[in-house]
């Protein structure tokens, strides 16, 4: 009955053509139209166009963030199947090279200079490199069409200069930022709001504005019997032009009947959004058919108890400002009154001259605490990374000498050359018989092929590189067989051996890495599970609204931030930054679990985002995906420690649940508080609590008295592992924080 | 019926978009196998020789039209080791469309094809499992003879026995990659049409009556509680 025809049915539309990206790096956010254009023959109606207009692409450079600028023009365009944002490259600009380009270099200021057609542009304002647009830049020049009810919202950073407006599609992908050189984003507002229903945020700070649709006339009254429009549309996932269909409802009712709990929830959740929005009836429970279609609901199963409590905890909990539509997530619960965030600040990256000062005559190291301090603030400058990695990580004591370094290096480099002879000589014939080995050995092979081949050390086929990276994890398979490989760990190695560029030095870097977070690789995945488990405990503290959302999405559990916590944020940044990052979280500085803060802090500033976007699970995940490589790491890092500062307080910490006490690595109360704060439901906290408990009680048995423990030499405090020494650490650094302010 | 292209609403000066059927397709597969080389291709019909392998998961969504039907295909990626599973596993759900994958130069890869469908269809939560739509793909067809190590009748054998189609695709030069998902939404429909039932909208089934119709019974889009269509506030 079904008359199959693939060839002649199986059209892309065009139209919609878009592509999202949310591998970082390597396919850097193309977007563009794919399939040649089916519609060419109808007619396109320019609405508006604005010349001048330049996709910013972020890119991994050699050394630090690279931007490109590929100037092209920006339009509105309608044709008989809708409306389309367009952007194509400006295809002249970039045969002529610099003619225009130049003259627009003014409008950059000193921060964007023209070098060309096509711009290379450093963040810190040098290392301009003009790339030839034929070859390496392909990519770059997709042009980009976007059908006007995709977009979902956009955001024009206020301060931005020159100024630049970023989309926000329906699935949650974030397009990259269009920068103006000429005209503003706000003509271009202009221009969309013929078609466009655009309010600002309610936040007002950030620059986001939030798009609907234009319609005729609003709905008002629903017809009797039938559901308002705007409820139909979040019950039955249907389009608005089939609200009437009763049909709509069974989709929600089959949710219901699948997942109750997390439909109730997000459904109810979204009434709130809705009503509170001025685009539902507020009054849609209290009366009428949405009433009975709710009260059916809720009756439909044997959940109507727990469903109905949770319908007056969501009324509770929600309440408006004066503008009438704030919704809120009141943290009464909590009980802990946070005080405000303080203003941190970054440093200067330890320089050779202060590493050198720090050396005895035989290169003892005479005070690691402010060593660390000054990696935390600044990094490490990269020519003496080399050396002070390893006395950071452990490789070698501080208190070592320069003849005692140089003697434990011989020692292990003889180590590195037998565990690495062991894994070369296992022949073909013995792999047959030796499945683990074989397994862990083909995707070693697999993944080194597939790990940031598109920097210059990693690229080309059978580069040094990638042949270093293989002998590496080979051997450290040999070291640690009950780990063997895991994907991930090529992303750990990478960076460590193209900034030491020494197969054995790396080796043992990375050894002393590995050690921080390998429960992230182990096989049971508690780690992780318990990392993920407890951001979202911290984020309960620090963004109880937040959290409150995500609960509603069904996204508590975090696992977004999966990709972010396995691999301490490496594909989220570039690779410079990604090492500022693990040096700031080598020292152990502030505190434990610092880099579930540096989680948060990414999150707090796309929060307002998720939210207002209303994104569901899908969504967010889309969205975090697509940050990577667009997070501005001294933000993150200066809000995480002001985050941390914020809950570290004796008066803060004296309230906090046990739980959130082991997170901080203080010891418990005898007490437990959970009375006066209840965080999550606890019904599978037994694995949080089991697994941080040594954590604790070290702490309790080294006592606050032990402050010298704090002295070199000391152990990293990593993720899970954390010494007596933190309370000393968390005083020096304390000291240092008043210091620096 | 008019052979129309149209997928941007009625006529006229509203242009509201028309909805189109979010078919949630999972890839699974060994690591290493060219799932998400594939998923780029079909995509992005590009081939990146410098792809990361995937952490995580991620999804990527692209429009295309079927017998005058708009569909949003929505592939998610993930990643392959067997220790990532309790981070992968809970994204089954709400699939439309399984499609299975292995390298034709990994005999083990195709071995291992029978853990991921159970382990699918133990996740995904099924109504149905015997006519749930899956598709058998077997990776780098464009490799040379020599390295080739799995050969035609062996995945045919396997496929024919658990009734799905079978293609031999290369991600890199894109062979059949677009045809066995041109599959995998074929057997949905055939599936969706044959237990329209299941959604509790009789009569609404038949793809003659303009398609549009259909659209309401998006059950499959969203079936199982997730939350993807939040896109539908608007």
């Amino acid at each position: 009955m079904l008359n199959v025809n693939k060839s002649s049915l199986w059209n892309f539309r065009n139209q919609q053509a878009r592509i999202h990206s949310t591998s970082p790096k390597n396919s850097q956010n193309m977007e563009g139209s794919l399939s040649p254009d089916l519609h060419h023959d109808c007619e396109t109606d320019m609405k508006f166009e604005q010349r001048g207009v330049c996709q910013k692409f972020s890119v991994n450079g050699k050394r630090r963030k690279e931007t490109i600028l590929i100037p092209g023009h920006l339009s509105i365009t309608e044709n008989k199947y809708g409306e389309y944002i367009e952007w194509k490259p400006d295809e002249s600009k970039l045969k002529n090279g610099n003619t225009e380009a130049s003259s627009t270099s003014q409008n950059f200021g000193s921060k964007y200079g023209a070098s060309g057609g096509i711009q290379f542009h450093a963040s810190k304002g040098d290392g301009r490199v003009e790339i030839k647009p034929e070859t390496s830049s392909k990519e770059f020049l997709r042009p980009i069409k976007i059908e006007l009810p995709e977009i979902r919202s956009f955001i024009v950073p206020p301060k931005a200069v020159p100024r630049e407006i970023i989309f926000i599609l329906s699935d949650g992908t974030t397009l990259n930022p269009f920068i103006f050189e000429r005209g503003s984003p706000e003509n271009l507002v202009i221009a969309l709001e013929r078609s466009l229903r655009i309010t600002k945020s309610r936040s007002n700070s950030n620059g986001l504005y939030m798009v609907g649709l234009r319609k005729e006339s609003a709905p008002t009254m629903p017809p009797s019997g039938v559901l308002p429009q705007g409820v139909a549309e979040i019950l039955g996932v249907l389009p608005p032009e089939h609200a009437h269909n009763v049909g709509q409802i069974w989709g929600f009712m089959k949710e219901m009947k699948n997942d109750p709990y997390a439909t109730a929830c997000t459904t109810l959740a979204k009434f709130g959004h809705m009503a509170l929005n001025g685009e539902l009836p507020i009054n849609v429970f209290p009366g009428g058919s949405s009433h009975q279609m709710a009260d059916s609901v809720l009756r439909n199963g044997k959940l109507e108890e727990s469903l109905n409590s949770d319908a007056n905890e969501l009324e509770a909990d929600y309440t408006t400002n004066e503008e009438g539509y704030e919704v809120i997530f009141k943290p009464e619960k909590m009980g802990v009154e946070l005080p405000p965030l303080t203003k941190t600040f970054r440093g200067q990256p330890l320089s050779q001259e202060q590493w050198l000062n720090y050396l005895d005559r035989d290169g003892r190291i005479s005070n690691m605490n402010e060593i660390r301090k000054i990696v935390f603030y600044g990094g490490v400058e990269p020519m003496i990374r080399k050396h002070v990695w390893p006395i950071l990580l452990g490789v070698y004591d501080s208190k070592s000498t320069y003849e005692e370094r140089q003697y434990q290096f011989s020692e292990k480099t003889c180590y590195y050359n037998r565990m690495k002879m062991q894994w070369a000589t296992v022949s073909e014939d013995q792999e047959e018989r030796f499945s683990p080995f074989r397994d862990f050995k083909s995707l070693i092979e697999k993944d080194v092929s597939r790990t940031d081949r598109t920097l210059d050390y990693f690229k080309g086929e059978n580069s040094r590189g990638t042949d270093i990276l293989r002998n590496i994890l080979m051997t450290y398979m040999m070291y640690n067989f009950n780990l063997g490989y895991v994907q991930g760990m090529s992303d750990i190695l990478a960076p460590i051996l193209m900034e030491t560029q020494d197969e054995i030095l790396a080796f043992w870097v990375f050894v002393k890495f590995m050690d921080l977070i390998e429960t992230n690789f182990e096989m049971s995945q508690e780690g992780m599970q318990r990392q993920l488990k407890d951001s979202y405990t911290l984020l309960q503290l620090v963004d109880p609204k937040f959290s409150a959302y995500l609960e509603a999405c069904d996204a508590s559990n975090m696992y977004f931030a999966f990709r972010w916590l396995l691999i301490w944020f490496k594909r989220e940044f570039t690779f410079q930054d990604t090492l500022i990052l693990w040096e700031a979280l080598w020292t152990g500085l502030p505190g434990p679990n610092f880099h579930l803060f540096i989680g948060l802090s990414i999150l707090e500033q796309h929060s307002t985002t998720i939210m207002e976007n209303k994104f569901g699970l899908s969504e967010i995940l889309r969205h975090v995906n697509d940050l990577a490589m667009r997070i501005d790491l001294e933000l993150t890092l200066t809000r995480a420690e002001a985050m941390y500062l914020q809950v570290s307080p004796p008066e803060v910490t004296d309230k906090l649940p046990n739980k959130l006490r082991v997170i901080l690595g203080l010891p418990e109360k005898e007490e437990p508080l959970n009375e006066t704060m209840e965080i999550v439901e606890d019904t599978d906290g037994a694995a949080s609590s089991s697994q941080s408990t040594p954590l604790h009680t070290s702490n309790a048995e080294a006592g606050p008295s032990s402050s010298s423990g704090g002295g070199d030499g000391v152990e990293v405090s990593g993720v899970q592992r954390s010494s007596g020494s933190d309370s000393s650490l968390e005083r020096q650094y304390e000291m240092g924080v008043n210091q620096f302010m | 019926m008019a052979p129309t292209k149209n997928s941007g609403g009625s006529s006229g000066g509203n242009k509201q978009k028309q909805s189109s059927i979010l078919l949630k397709v999972i890839l699974l597969g060994d690591g290493g196998v060219g799932k998400s080389c594939l998923m780029n291709r079909f995509i992005q019909n590009r081939f990146d020789t410098t792809l990361f392998h995937t952490i995580g998961v991620e999804f990527l969504n692209k429009e295309v039209n079927y017998q005058d039907q708009g569909y949003t295909i929505q592939i998610w990626d993930t990643a392959g080791q067997e220790r990532f599973k309790s981070l992968r596993t809970p994204f089954y759900r709400g699939s439309d469309i399984c499609v299975l994958t292995f390298s034709l130069d990994d005999p083990a890869s195709l071995n291992n094809l029978s853990t991921w469908q159970q382990e699918f269809l133990y996740y995904a939560d099924v109504a149905k499992s015997e006519d749930f739509p899956f598709v058998v793909l077997g990776n780098k067809v464009d490799i040379d003879e020599s390295q080739r190590k799995v050969s035609y009748e062996e995945a045919k054998r396997w496929c024919e026995s658990n009734k799905m189609p079978y293609f031999e695709t290369s991600a890199k030069d894109g062979t059949n990659v677009e045809e066995a998902f041109v599959k995998g939404v074929e057997l949905w429909r055939e599936n969706d049409l044959r237990f329209d039932g299941r959604v509790g909208v009789p009569g609404q089934s038949g793809a003659g009556n303009g398609g549009r119709s259909r659209t309401i019974i998006v059950d499959s889009t969203n079936s199982r509680g997730e939350q993807q269509k939040s896109a539908c506030c608007f």
